[in-house]
């Protein structure tokens, strides 16, 4: 076994070494696909791993009391003596209220607080100093929003306070859900101020206060029920109260980003498709060479299922390498996602075994869709004809053939071409599908976000709109590279797979440029179906996820269409060019017949 | 060495094609070819003298007949078993070489080796005593690119060598080559005939077929003479200059 496995290394380390370009083709189409998945599925974690290091950091409570009650010390009292109570810092007032700075006015929450440190919730100051009298320390993420900095000014109660810090803590879901401090009836949202609590009294004004009540438990895990089992109408006298547990905070900070996770997650799976589609393309340009070391291991005694193993590990180490890059580069970008109004201190968890498990799986999936067909088809023939024949004979198609002599030589020949192997043209569809998908679906979004925007978005819709917007963008940028990668590989597999018989029909009269006009034609047919096909999927797709949807105009499409033709065009000509620049008779020597 | 003939055909027939086009490639071809007997197989093109080769090595499947290799009927063995078969039994030579590119000579040698679950240690000794054997001691760490046809061959010859078959089957072994590579893989087929090894030789060349102890004639897939030659040692002198 030992010996076994030395010569499918060996084999493994030659090969990449000798065609370096071909591997870091594999790694790069398989990657994309995996860290796509990676980011849909970890930014929930990630935004877990944010908050929980912020709440470390912060000394989060595990509940968030908040009440009317005008003397808030008896209530903190009786709460400090309930059952499962660690700790109860000294009650912090504060008041809902809106603030202006730079133009924009916004719903926030005041907390008056010392100078000296709680007990329990302790910011973190991120920029600046922590309160002092007369200036506003404004919360991270909130300050990003307001657009303010340390230095600048804010307006509470139309009083001017200049920002003298901006801090992060966990004693409430991160912007817009920032604004705990609002009496029974329905939350506006909004961001978090602290002032020190003489400001905060004196900006509440005729206002009335709340108090907030941060707590720790003995067991931070049973703080979702602790309300509901301890915080009885006993302990909790006439006043009205009412609680949040950290793990709410948790809810509230991950349904931000639940709207992205569809675009993440779509994307993944057309880069997905993207991949199965490059791997493929490689898979038939190694075709001949495949086959030939087949061939030689069979002659020397492995068995079927020894060369079967040696075919794909060349395929699937690289995928497992690409696996592990897709995970990490996935799960190293998830915290920047998953913080997008940076309300937490970012911090890259590491992949959950859900995670690792589905990116592999999809990594083994994309290289055993794209590879194992032409490695059966190898193992699977005789060893005398896989040492002599072309690794994939071609069928005789008479009717094909009569049908499509009336037609002009370029397309007569890429008909043909295609004919020869439609599996190609297949897989040359499904890539350019993919891709039209995607970019279909950015140009709907653009169209419905101008909408959304002219009836009116809330902060959360706007927040979710940019990021939604970021992914789907860089989605469409790895599609669109990913794409581009596979139209120049399938050109250049047609070219070399059709090499003898393009040179046959240069012998019988037809002109480089007709063989080139060729090759692009056989490339332009399947896309111009999977283009027709792509548009009102990537429409359809983003229906299925969005509220609003509204069709690109017509006349958007009607540009999108031609320029991805054109740009197949050009793609293929390339490889197309190159072939053709050997003189004829040179390419019937150097091939077999 | 086995009692009677190492390598055995009865009623050999492998036919290509079907109806008008139908080709006997094989025609019911009866060979007994003992332990340490060097066998040329001579004929013109498309006689069939490739597929009988591949017919004996188990390469190919007869339509109908036998093949014994050891005393084991090997033509209604699986691929698996087949392929356990070649690595044990039997070493191949092609007309072109059919080395792996991308391994050095001493790693080609050591292939088969591996293949058959040799350590690595143990394949590497192989290897380079039989490429010392071959004359290409300070060849070992070279590709096959870096190599002439002769040494290719050469190289090519040893691994079909290194796991000590019953028999190796060379199809057109010189084709490919000229006049002294020629005569550095005979030379080397003569110690190997020397040391006992059985040998069948698929030639078109009628020099390279007098150096074998036998000679058998393909036409149209059927044997049409079967000559045992008593002097091939001296034939093969004579071609290779040896003698006077």
């Amino acid at each position: 076994m030992r010996g076994r496995l030395l010569l499918i290394w060996r084999l493994v380390a030659r090969d990449i070494r000798r065609r370096p370009g071909e591997a870091v083709v594999l790694l790069l189409a398989v990657t994309a696909a995996t860290a796509s998945l990676t980011l849909g599925m970890a930014t929930d974690n990630a935004v877990v791993g944010g908050y929980l290091k912020t709440r470390e950091v912060t000394a989060g409570p595990d509940v968030t009391a908040i009440t009317t009650a005008t003397g808030p010390t008896a209530l903190a009292g009786r709460i400090a003596d309930a059952p499962g109570v660690d700790q109860v810092a000294a009650p912090v007032p504060g008041f809902s209220t809106t603030v202006r700075a730079h133009g924009h006015t916004e719903n926030t929450a005041v907390e008056g607080r010392e100078r000296t440190a709680s007990a329990v919730d302790r910011p973190l100051v991120t920029s600046g100093t922590w309160v002092r009298s007369g200036g506003a320390v404004v919360e991270r993420g909130f300050a990003q929003a307001l657009g303010v900095r340390v230095g600048d000014r804010v307006t509470i109660g139309g009083r001017a306070y200049p920002v003298v810090g901006t801090a992060v803590s966990a004693a409430t879901a991160v912007y817009p859900w920032g604004n705990w401090a609002e009496g029974p009836g329905p939350s506006d949202g909004g961001g978090r101020i602290w002032l020190t609590t003489d400001d905060a009294r004196a900006a509440a004004g005729d206002e009335s206060l709340l108090y907030l009540l941060n707590i720790k438990l003995s067991d931070p895990g049973a703080a979702r029920g602790w309300a509901g089992t301890v915080l009885t109408d006993d302990l909790r006298g006439r006043d009205w109260v009412n609680t949040h547990s950290w793990q709410t905070f948790v809810d509230d900070n991950t349904r931000l980003l639940r709207s992205v996770q569809p675009a993440l997650v779509v994307g993944g799976g057309l880069l997905a498709a993207a991949s199965v589609v490059t791997l493929a393309s490689l898979a038939a340009v190694r075709g001949p060479r495949d086959h030939r070391r087949a061939g030689l291991f069979q002659a020397v005694g492995a068995t079927p299922r020894t060369v079967a193993a040696m075919l794909l590990a060349q395929y699937l180490l690289l995928t497992v390498v690409s696996a592990v890059a897709g995970v990490t580069v996935g799960c190293l970008t998830a915290p920047a996602l998953a913080d997008p109004s940076a309300g937490l201190l970012n911090t890259a968890a590491p992949p959950t075994t859900g995670i690792i498990t589905t990116a592999t799986v999809l990594a083994l999936l994309v290289t055993l869709i794209g590879t194992l067909g032409p490695v059966l088809r190898t193992v699977r023939s005789s060893t005398v004809d896989t040492l002599a024949d072309p690794a994939h004979p071609t069928a005789y198609r008479p009717r094909l053939t009569a049908m499509t002599a009336h037609l002009p030589t370029p397309l007569l020949i890429g008909v043909r071409l295609i004919a020869r192997r439609p599996g190609r043209a297949v897989l040359s569809a499904v890539g350019t599908a993919a891709t039209t998908v995607m970019v279909t679906a950015v140009l709907t979004f653009q169209v419905s976000l101008e909408a959304d925007t002219a009836r009116g978005a809330s902060a959360v819709e706007e927040i979710r709109n940019a990021v939604t917007g970021h992914v789907m963008l860089g989605a469409t940028v790895a599609l669109v590279a990913l794409s581009v990668l596979n139209t120049v590989f399938v050109g250049w597999s047609a070219a070399v797979q059709a090499r003898r018989a393009l040179a046959v029909t240069r012998t019988l009269g037809a002109t480089p440029g007709q063989v080139i006009a060729a090759l692009c034609t056989a490339q332009l047919l399947p896309a111009v179906g999977a283009i027709a096909v792509g548009i009102p999927l990537g429409i359809g797709l983003f229906a299925l996820f969005s509220a609003v949807v509204v069709t690109p105009p017509g006349t958007w499409l009607a540009t999108a269409a031609p320029a991805a033709l054109l740009a197949v065009a050009a793609l293929t000509a390339l490889p197309a060019w190159l072939h053709t620049r050997s003189p004829a008779g040179r390419v019937l020597n150097a091939e077999p017949a | 060495m086995t009692a009677g003939p190492v390598l055995r055909a009865v009623g050999l027939s492998r036919v290509y094609g079907q109806g008008e086009s139908t080709v006997v490639a094989v025609d019911g071809v009866d060979l007994d070819i003992p332990a340490g007997q060097t066998l040329a197989v001579t004929g013109p093109s498309g006689c069939g003298k490739s597929t009988l080769l591949h017919l004996l090595a188990g390469l190919d499947r007869p339509d109908e007949g036998e093949v014994w290799l050891g005393g084991q009927r090997i033509d209604r063995f699986g691929q698996r078993a087949l392929a356990r078969l070649r690595r044990r039994a039997v070493g191949f030579v092609h007309q072109d070489f059919h080395l792996m590119d991308e391994l050095t000579a001493a790693e080609n040698v050591e292939l088969p080796a591996l293949l058959a679950g040799n350590s690595p240690r143990t394949a590497r000794r192989r290897a380079a005593a039989l490429l010392d054997r071959a004359g290409l001691a300070d060849r070992d760490r070279h590709l096959p690119s870096e190599l002439s046809g002769g040494q290719r061959q050469r190289v090519a010859i040893a691994r079909a060598l290194v796991n000590e078959p019953l028999v190796v089957l060379a199809d057109e072994p010189t084709g490919n080559l000229d006049t002294a590579a020629t005569h550095d893989v005979l030379r080397l087929f003569s110690d190997l005939r020397d040391a006992g090894q059985t040998l069948v030789l698929v030639t078109h060349d009628e020099r390279v077929a007098a150096t074998a102890g036998r000679v058998v004639s393909l036409r149209d897939g059927a044997l049409c003479e079967d000559t045992l030659v008593p002097a091939g040692g001296s034939q093969l002198g004579a071609f290779l200059g040896w003698e006077g």
